[in-house]
């Protein structure tokens, strides 16, 4: 280690971590990365793929703040699907077949390159806090081993600290009756933080999230599965960094299905699954059950999904989706071969449970900022949520608010009606978090507004703001911009003779000729077939052409959306001070008075999401700081 | 600085309200309340004051008509005031109609202000706009606190214990099926790959969906009711002269209020009585017969009657069976209005079928006709029985009553949703879950919100989701 006083130092070198670090860095400060293994960046512990309905949207817009995930899951991707394509385009979602190990690759490449970011390999252990602001951290470098020599602790200093610890915090592995002290299969936990978290003034919590197999793909029956290509042409994340990708759509996931012989397998053995025992006691999440909690859950449903997903081109290690379990590995070994096209299946890593101490988000602010200690920032799975691409939001919320708050500016936070972070942001400091947080899209009520293709045009003006664009990127987002407009109104003025029309498409109008913009509103032209009838080049920007006729066709809708926004805004422009007092406040309920002093929302709008605040109590609060205003 | 921090800011709402200010059902003056940014626009659009060169000044009444703002019809007299932010109630921009009393006629005016760019009221909010307007003493502010609590807990008390009945359970159980519907979508939405969730395909929806309007739809009539059995039923009584109109408002009142004598143009003015038909308040009225009078008091009379037709629920045309046979006036009906010919005299023409069927075909067959006899009562029976069937309400022992306007607007806003999704069939799940949503919160308003994690809770309770 060359350098002991850094600007931000960054606890885990994760997806939230890495991001942390990227943003910072091009927030010009010094960084130092406090991981473990520096091999084992960004690694992705569970599902080898990224993006999905609602992370997808996360993808793009941290992409388009100026994030790593997208430029490393197309680099790394080895089969691209978009998802939900009937159901509307603000649905529609990007998702991305990683290769593992040049995932991690790429990302360990790049934040080692990053100027002003130093990796350091090693355990931080405690937090060190004076008169309640972060002042650094205690860390035990890799190459020490504590059981000798504990004088090799070394102090570093920040002005910042992000803890983006992931399922290290005094991690425990269960597989059947066994349980392991380990922050991910393989690796050590982390022990000390939780006590440094809870000696200045945390709560913490308990989680619990699971992992499938892994299972040598030679020995799989794969005519007994349904293979699922990806689509054509590869839908990609990345706004910027084209050049980086090495476009490889060609693998295949293939669909399997549980038998009866699974469901009695797991029954039979269901008094040695650690989930039913009582040996587990976080909560885990309702949309990623294991296959014991399924089948115990759904005993109606004669069969389950089983997703074969590819680790990588250069491996035959596969991910079973949809069992993740932690039974007994015996238990697992016979399961996996009862299930279709898998009865000679080879188990290379097992299943497993994991249980992890977060930090309730009541106690930071939708800065990430913790609220008892000032400088202390949380990002990913320590604040409840689950999944890469909530955590690479928050690493990059974490890590610009960190930036910024050393720079003396105020913090970024995007409005639910903006991004689906603001989404994120938002219900993290409002909702109670008793599972792990995942992003959906019926999350977002401003839904329509918050596509996947307009990511760059709703973020564009606060990345320029806090000047992370290089100047390429800021030359693409101005001739994107300048694109839009000028296929819009190509579209709006180029005139089509209402026997084409009808001719080609069959369709009868009482006009004489019809607008491009025209066709594309009327439900019953595929707005597919515009590319028959202009040829003069404009339409060979496919992105920009989707995403105008986007704009034309759901104008209507869209304007509705806005309406709604406008209306709904007005309680978000309302400021609660930081530090107003609830305390003896008469005219509303108990309940919500608890709630709001615990939550202590930043505005009149975030008071109103929280649970148990009911209107009148928000009536009752608008006069309270009418006064102190 | 952020945009947000800052303490103070926005506090002013921006927008629009308006209710009844008015009790229900009391005095003869109905008073409508707007008050925020738009207030006077709103008052221009719809108000037509009587003295076209007559200027708007502060605290000022004005007579004039209120018109329909998308077609111009004439909805009630009344008169109309503005009042000045530095000098209103609530601190801002105001206006109050004062209107007919009559539920209708305050709901009518109502209804067409809230087509425009504004808001029906929150139980309370004009008060608390007050306060928030008004620069408050400090040491009062705490008292006023209390009094907007309790305003709106009290509101909120009244609602929950209607809601505590039947029309609760009944409306708890729609926003349930709603809500069940959105987590169908918003599953197949959210979790494409899953092979539990997608069922719903555009029929199941629109059964699904017509089940739901179908209900809607009854609460909206049942509203109707609701406010019949409050307001009463209003029938009128109309007819040449000499028709026989006050032989049978006798006979239906069985009193002897109104002075009959066999010379035209008797009755100058309008009487009238309550009924009581199983249960259905029917408030009749007996009128000056429609024909240009010559006389002062006769114009009057007929000018009050002009007055009375649009304001009727119900129109009983009398003709006298053994006159001259003629068609019917024109009379321009409104939308909710009802016109039922009766032929009276049938005592004087005991073997009339040739006759009565004369009438018919004159009358046309949109007109159907009550034969009767004022004076013996022959056929009065089956007409007071068509006046009940007529007034359109339920079995009133058991259907399910909206009385709160305010309700009624949030069910039938709801409903504009639900069959916005019907009539289209192209529509995107994501366009149909908007709307469902708007729906949802729309009923929210009345049951309580509708989060994303009851959707959530629905979708994991009822689908496996384990991708």
């Amino acid at each position: 280690m060359t350098n002991t006083d850094f600007d931000i130092l960054i606890v885990g070198g994760g997806h939230a971590g890495t991001e942390a670090a990227r943003i910072a860095s091009r927030m010009n400060m010094t960084v130092g990365l406090v991981t473990m293994d520096r091999s084992k960046l960004a690694l992705m512990s569970c599902n080898p793929a990224v993006g999905g309905v609602g992370k997808g949207h996360l993808v793009r817009e941290v992409d388009a703040l100026g994030g790593i995930i997208g430029a490393a899951a197309d680099y790394a991707g080895i089969q691209f699907r978009r998802l939900n394509m009937s159901k509307g385009p603000a649905v529609r979602s990007t998702r991305v077949q990683c290769d593992r190990r040049l995932y991690t690759e790429y990302v360990s490449c790049f934040t080692a390159s990053l100027a002003g970011v130093e990796i350091i390999e090693g355990e931080a252990v405690k937090l060190i806090i004076e008169n309640r602001k972060v002042k650094g951290l205690e860390i035990r470098p890799a190459s020490s081993d504590a059981s000798t020599s504990d004088c090799r602790i070394i102090r570093c200093d920040a002005k910042a600290v992000i803890l983006a610890t992931g399922t290290f915090l005094d991690g425990l592995i269960h597989i059947g009756e066994t349980t392991i002290q380990s922050g991910r299969r393989g690796e050590p936990a982390a022990i000390g933080m939780t006590e440094s978290l809870n000696a200045a003034g945390f709560e913490t919590g308990r989680l619990k999230t699971g992992t499938p197999p892994r299972i040598d793909g030679t020995t799989i029956d794969y005519t007994k599965t349904e293979a699922q290509p990806g689509h054509d042409p590869a839908p990609t994340f990345s706004h910027f960094s084209s050049d980086v990708i090495s476009l490889n759509n060609d693998s295949l996931c293939y669909l399997t299905y549980t038998t009866a012989e699974t469901a009695r397998i797991i029954r039979d053995n269901i008094d040695r699954a650690p989930l039913f025992s009582g040996q587990i006691q976080g909560t885990g999440p309702r949309y990623c059950p294991s296959i014991e909690d399924k089948i115990v859950r759904f005993a109606e449903k004669p069969r389950h999904q089983i997703f074969i997903e590819p680790e990588g081109n250069g491996t035959d290690e596969i991910y079973l989706n949809g069992f993740a379990t932690s039974l007994p590995e015996d238990v697992q070994q016979i399961a996996v071969q009862s299930i279709i096209g898998l009865e000679n299946a080879a188990i290379t890593k097992t299943g497993y449970a994991i249980e992890y101490d977060y930090v309730p988000p009541y106690q930071i602010w939708a800065s990430l900022e913790s609220k008892p200690v000032s400088g202390l920032f949380m990002a990913g799975q320590i604040n409840g949520t689950s999944g890469y691409e909530e955590a690479a939001a928050q690493g990059l919320i974490a890590g610009l608010n960190a930036a910024l708050q050393i720079n003396g500016e105020e913090p970024f936070i995007p409005g639910r009606h903006e991004s689906y972070i603001g989404v994120l942001l938002d219900d993290l400091v409002t909702r109670n978090i008793s599972e792990p947080y995942r992003m959906f899209t019926s999350r977002a009520e401003y839904r329509l507004a918050l596509r996947e293709d307009n990511a760059l045009d709703r973020l564009a003006s606060y990345g320029k703001k806090y000047g992370i664009y290089n100047d390429s990127e800021l030359a693409l987002i101005d001739a994107q911009e300048s694109a839009l407009k000028e296929m819009i109104s190509h579209l709006r003025s180029t005139r089509i003779n209402s026997a084409v029309v009808k001719e080609k498409y069959g369709l009868t109008t009482k006009r004489g000729s019809l607008s491009l913009a025209d066709l594309i509103c009327r439900p019953d032209f595929e707005v597919e077939n515009i590319h028959d009838l202009s040829d003069n080049g404009f339409l060979e920007n496919r992105d920009i052409f989707e995403k105008a006729a986007i704009l034309i066709k759901y104008q209507g809708y869209l304007a509705k959306q806005d309406r709604e926004i406008n209306r709904n805004q007005k309680n978000d422009a309302v400021g609660i001070p930081e530090k107003f007092n609830y305390d003896g406040l008469k005219g509303m309920k108990t309940e919500a008075l608890e709630k709001l002093a615990r939550f202590r929302p930043r505005t009149l709008g975030q008071a109103s999401r929280i649970e148990g605040v009911t209107p009148s109590d928000i009536a009752v609060l608008t006069i309270y700081l009418k006064r102190k205003a | 600085m952020k945009k947000g921090t800052k303490t103070g800011t926005g506090l002013k709402p921006s927008d629009t309200i308006a209710a009844i200010a008015s009790p229900s059902g009391s005095g003869g003056v109905g008073i409508i309340r707007i008050s925020g940014p738009d207030a006077v626009a709103i008052l221009k659009q719809i108000f037509v004051p009587q003295n076209p060169k007559s200027k708007m000044i502060p605290y000022m009444l004005r007579f004039g008509r209120i018109v329909s703002h998308n077609d111009s019809k004439e909805l009630d007299e009344v008169l109309a005031v503005y009042m000045p932010e530095d000098r209103s109630f609530s601190g801002e921009e105001m206006v109050e109609v004062y209107c007919h009393a009559g539920h209708y006629a305050l709901k009518a005016i109502l209804d067409n202000i809230l087509e425009l760019d504004v808001r029906i009221a929150d139980a309370g909010e004009f008060s608390l706009r007050r306060f928030v307007n008004h620069g408050v003493d400090i040491s009062k502010l705490e008292g006023a606190a209390e009094v907007v609590a309790s305003k709106t807990d009290l509101a909120y008390r009244l609602s929950r214990e209607h809601l505590l009945g039947s029309y609760g359970e009944y409306i708890t159980d729609l926003r349930k099926q709603i809500v069940h519907l959105l987590a169908e979508l918003e599953a197949d939405i959210d979790f494409p790959d899953e092979d539990s969730v997608g069922n719903i395909g555009r029929i199941l929806l629109d059964q699904r969906l017509n089940g739901i309007i179908e209900n809607l739809e009854q609460l909206s009539a049942g509203y109707r009711t609701g406010k019949i059995i409050q307001d009463g039923y209003r029938v009128v009584l109309l007819g040449p002269p000499n028709s026989g109109k006050s032989s049978l408002f006798n006979r239906l009142v069985r009193q002897n209020r109104a002075l009959v004598t066999p010379i035209a143009g008797t009755t100058r003015d309008y009487i009238s009585e309550w009924i009581d038909i199983k249960g259905l308040p029917v408030e009749l009225y007996d009128t000056a017969g429609l024909r240009e009078g010559r006389g002062k008091v006769e114009k009057a009379g007929i000018e009050a009657t002009r007055r009375l037709i649009k304001r009727a629920d119900l129109i009983l045309y009398i003709f006298d069976l053994t006159g001259r046979i003629q068609g019917l006036p024109e009379i321009k009906l409104s939308r909710n209005q009802q016109l039922q010919v009766v032929l009276n005299k049938i005592d004087l023409l005991p073997n009339a079928i040739g006759r009565i069927k004369k009438w018919q075909t004159k009358l046309g067959q949109d007109y159907a006709s009550s034969v009767l006899s004022a004076t013996t009562g022959v056929g009065v029976k089956p007409l007071i029985k068509t006046i009940y069937e007529k007034a359109g309400v339920a079995d009133l022992t058991e259907s399910l009553v909206v009385t709160s306007h305010r309700h009624q607007t949030k069910i039938n806003a709801c409903l504009k949703h639900l069959r916005r999704i019907q009539k289209m069939t192209k529509m995107p799940s994501e366009i149909v879950s908007f709307e469902l949503r708007q729906a949802a919160d729309r009923i929210g308003e009345i049951t309580g919100a509708v989060y994303t994690e009851d959707i959530l809770d629905e979708i994991f309770s009822n689908f496996c989701i384990g991708k």
